[in-house]
């Protein structure tokens, strides 16, 4: 039985989508439409980085502005899934430390607050630096404080000693830890050996709500969405569509996203006659590239490293076949269901890898060998709003969890050990594929058009 | 709804462009207050959207007026009078020295200090003129830079009585029914 004011929650996060940067921070959006329904209240701190050059002085005086602006400033209006959202500025300046960094943070969010704790029991941070670390030291003493780590770029991070030390501290001060993927665990686990046995994994919910209207009949519109950096492979996807489209001259390909590649890339597109059939529109709104997917008929994802892959999962989830590297997260996701789902390809600095995955793909789907509503609705069991959002409310609520679901048996994730999910989805799917991290860096996910996570801190002065 | 979006710092374009499109599609005012024109001349604002320097405003106080007229015009008008003919170089190359030495130095170094002492509000004043006797409904708050700035105008309008707009951070957080502190 529900208690009053027993599932009040508040999220901290420096990333969460904005008309400037529209693309950025959609998963945690997802999170925050996936969890609010089932909470009383839930509250978004969205503590925006805004980054100019600015000297010491100025620093301290635009702070000292910005926390008199505050108060009649930083409105609470509502958000996804009925939770509502505070968005304000942390002032920054260019260059600074992720360290210091965390410590505006904290101090900007005290500012905002009135230097009153977080009113609510339950307090989820995205990203350790700097909002794990500004949600801890502005929780209530006894507010129970998760994190969830995105960042891929950690080891970066651990260069500032300032940085490494707040981390140390943060992990030991924290209820529950969750990182996504391999890679950031690793690091975790190597930068901070004594709370290996404390990190967990978390997906973030992808939404399969909304099928594409017509199934895809043949792969003729390829589909491209990340980040236009060497990192993506998309210097190698432009060479294979070329080939491909030598053969095929109704092939058509999207690349969506921004990045230092998008001009070279639009100049060897016209180089190769090819500006008829190759489209590079920049990067969109998540919405946008959602819609874009249920009319294309093939996500191509020829990155060359992934912690996770969330586009592809939302590409299936959009019902489209996928052609994917092996290159980290994709081949875990898709553990089980590879040729369910579409081709993977290994990580190869050549475009005939791509080329001669898409045509064995295209042959295979020719001849049925794909089956895409399987892959879906297994995807859907680990990564669907459901499923993920029970996996929040086992570690946020437990108690009331436990009387609502008595014969529940999956509410075990707060114990797992190291690398263990703590989202199993029915069945314990999750746990299962060893690849059910979280939504990927902030530069893998489909809200990553205009971003590549890999290639600098979103939240960094120096970020693109 | 007037609004005012302070850009000075020019870090936020995208979300400055949008929302001012916003504002006037919504049938309302935008004017977008720029530390220098040419940080946005790659942007493009929808029709309607007004962009403004600070200078610019500024350059509307009467005695910036009068002190444009003092340093620049009279001896503009005087050298052109004079300088006709042969004379007409050297005259063109006096006036520019004396505006790079003379008048830009007294500009900078004399008045612009003096003009702020003696008035320190008139760039609020000139703000708040901009849009009529009504001053704007909603001020935005649009980037790190600006902030200082938002301060000191509310400040300005508050001490001489003026009703002060409200403010905010986005166009978009202005759907609640009563803005109240965040807490």
């Amino acid at each position: 039985m529900k208690q009053a004011a027993s599932r009040d929650a508040a999220v901290v996060t420096p990333w969460y989508p904005t008309r400037e940067l529209p693309f950025r921070g959609s998963f945690v959006q997802a999170m925050v439409d996936a969890t609010a329904p089932g909470c009383d209240s839930l509250v978004v701190y969205h503590c925006d980085p805004w980054v100019a050059a600015m000297d010491a002085a100025t620093t301290e005086a635009v702070e000292a502005a910005n926390a008199r602006l505050m108060p009649g400033t930083a409105h609470r209006v509502p958000t996804v899934g009925g939770a509502e959202l505070v968005h304000f500025p942390v002032t920054t300046p260019r260059g600074q430390d992720y360290g210091a960094q965390a410590r505006n943070h904290e101090r900007q969010l005290r500012n905002l607050l009135g230097g009153k704790p977080i009113d609510a029991p339950v307090v989820h941070a995205h990203v350790g630096l700097p909002s794990g670390w500004a949600a801890l030291r502005n929780a209530r003493p006894d507010a129970r404080v998760f994190v969830t780590e995105h960042a891929s770029f950690l080891e970066r991070v651990f260069q500032d000693p300032e940085a490494r030390e707040l981390y140390d501290e943060l992990l030991g001060g924290v209820t529950g830890f969750f990182a996504v993927g391999d890679k950031v665990t690793e690091v975790l686990g190597r930068t901070f050996p004594h709370h290996a046995d404390k990190i967990l994994r978390i997906p973030n919910p992808i939404s399969f709500d909304q099928p594409r209207p017509e199934p895809v009949t043949a792969l003729n519109k390829w589909l491209y969405l990340g980040g236009m950096v060497e990192l993506k492979g998309v210097n190698w996807l432009v060479e294979a569509f070329a080939q491909c489209h030598a053969e095929d001259p109704s092939l058509t390909l999207t690349m969506v996203g921004e990045g230092p590649l998008r001009r070279p890339l639009t100049e060897r597109v016209a180089e190769l006659g090819l500006s008829d059939a190759v489209k590079l529109p920049g990067s969109i709104p998540h919405e946008e590239a959602l819609g874009l997917m249920r009319e294309h008929d093939l996500l191509v994802h020829p990155s060359r490293y992934e912690t996770f892959g969330m586009t592809i999962v939302e590409g299936i989830a959009a019902g489209m076949p996928v052609l994917v590297t092996r290159c980290g997260g994709p081949e875990r996701t898709l553990a089980g269901i590879e040729d369910a789902a579409g081709e993977l390809i290994d990580v190869e600095e050549n475009a005939e890898s791509i080329s001669d995955g898409f045509r064995r793909l295209r042959d295979r789907f020719a001849g049925g060998g794909l089956d895409l509503e399987r892959a879906r609705a297994r995807l859907s069991e680990q990564y669907g709003y459901e499923a993920v959002a029970r996996a929040h409310y086992r570690l946020w609520f437990p108690d009331a969890e436990d009387t609502e679901n008595a014969e529940d048996t999956g509410d075990a994730a707060a114990e797992a050990g190291p690398g263990d999910t703590a989202a199993p989805g029915p069945g314990g799917a999750a746990a299962g594929s060893g690849g059910a991290a979280a939504a990927g860096s902030a530069g893998t996910g489909t809200a990553s058009a205009g971003t590549d996570a890999s290639a600098g801190s979103p939240d960094s002065p120096d970020s693109p | 709804m007037q609004v005012l979006f302070l850009a000075l710092g020019a870090a936020r374009k995208r979300a400055v462009v949008e929302e001012s499109a916003a504002v006037v599609a919504a049938g309302g005012r935008a004017v977008v207050l720029v530390g220098q024109r040419k940080s946005w001349s790659a942007e493009t604002f929808a029709p309607g959207v007004e962009l403004v320097t600070l200078a610019e405003l500024e350059d509307r106080h009467l005695p910036r007026r009068v002190e444009r007229a003092v340093l620049y015009r009279a001896p503009r008008r005087v050298a052109g009078a004079v300088g006709r003919g042969r004379v007409a170089p050297k005259a063109k190359r006096a006036l520019k020295a004396y505006e790079k030495r003379v008048a830009g130095r007294v500009h900078r170094r004399v008045f612009l200090p003096l003009h702020r002492t003696v008035w320190p509000t008139a760039a609020a004043r000139m703000v708040r003129r901009h849009f009529g006797t009504a001053g704007p409904e909603l001020m935005v708050v649009a980037d790190a830079i600006s902030t200082q700035q938002a301060v000191a105008l509310l400040s300005a309008w508050r001490a001489r009585g003026a009703a002060a707009p409200r403010v905010a951070y986005s166009v978009d957080s202005i759907v609640t029914p009563q803005p109240a502190a965040a807490r």
